[in-house]
């Protein structure tokens, strides 16, 4: 992607992680960080897949240790609470599905109708974690829970 | 005014986000109803009056269109506002939405003040403190 669009989904992510799970995340450029030690323990891949006049999918890489946050943050209750617990993979599909929506409508504004596919969460062993974090169109956030990554797949033959 | 209000989304999530932004609004509700798709909401709305509807579009089993699609063919339930609340950022879709009936759209991630608007401006301010 080109760096304007780079940058404007960058403030998508950060715009909706605040406003939705109070979470601050920080754009970081991939080649400051100490990959070894800034992807420990265990990590989720949240994936939505997109169809329209453009296709691609939108993968979240994330420290699982953020998850109970978010859902106890979206909810405004403490996270060992009961609900927050339950509802913690519900959560982070709802902050995806948003992530996405507003991805769309910077890159390529309001006029093209999107179909946004159900949003999935996985576990992810780091080490498979780590190699995304030089990918082209990965973008590194760093945060208090640890490494996020936001990777944006466009298909180039759609 | 009390109003009696039903939220239909798929997440449990979200649902409870509505209800709490709508307190946070200050909209004042007598009963705050969740159904988690359309046809739970139908269900709902065929034993219980409501006196708004905030809905979203994705859902499995009946999503959000065909939910007001189907309140449109009913005298009583196509007098019920209906507030779509969705990530849907296009507004080719949005004029879909507005064309089928909806009252007012509200797009994801929302703040209390798109719901204290929305209801101030269906319902009038005494509502929405």
């Amino acid at each position: 992607m080109q760096p304007e669009l780079i940058e404007k989904t960058n403030n998508v992510l950060c715009k909706v992680m605040e406003s939705m799970a109070f979470i601050f995340v920080d754009p970081t450029p991939s080649d400051s960080l100490d990959v070894e030690n800034e992807i420990v323990g265990s990590y989720l891949h949240a994936h939505m897949k997109f169809t329209g006049p453009h296709t691609g999918s939108i993968n979240l890489h994330l420290p699982t240790v953020m998850m109970s946050a978010i859902s106890a943050n979206m909810l405004g209750v403490n996270e060992d609470d009961e609900d927050a617990l339950s509802q913690q993979l519900d959560a982070v599909r709802k902050l995806l599905n948003v992530i996405c929506g507003q991805v769309l409508t910077e890159i390529w504004g309001t006029e093209p109708v999107f179909d946004l596919c159900i949003p999935t969460v996985d576990p992810i062993d780091n080490n498979r974690v780590k190699p995304a974090v030089i990918r082209p169109d990965t973008t590194c956030f760093t945060s208090d829970e640890g490494l996020v990554l936001l990777e944006i797949n466009i298909d180039q033959t759609a | 005014m009390n109003l009696n209000i039903l939220i239909v989304d798929d997440s449990i999530t979200i649902r409870a986000v509505m209800e709490k932004t709508l307190q946070m609004a200050g909209v004042q509700t007598n009963q705050v109803l969740h159904a988690s798709n359309g046809q739970e909401a139908l269900d709902i709305l065929a034993q219980e009056w409501v006196d708004l509807i905030f809905a979203d579009i994705n859902m499995p089993v009946m999503n959000g269109v065909e939910m007001i699609k189907k309140m449109s063919e009913d005298g009583l339930l196509k007098t019920i506002p209906v507030v779509v609340v969705s990530t849907e950022g296009s507004k080719t879709r949005i004029d879909e939405l507005k064309d089928i009936g909806i009252t007012a759209y509200i797009r994801k991630p929302f703040q209390p003040e798109d719901f204290k608007a929305v209801v101030e401006q269906l319902i009038g301010r005494s509502n929405a403190a």
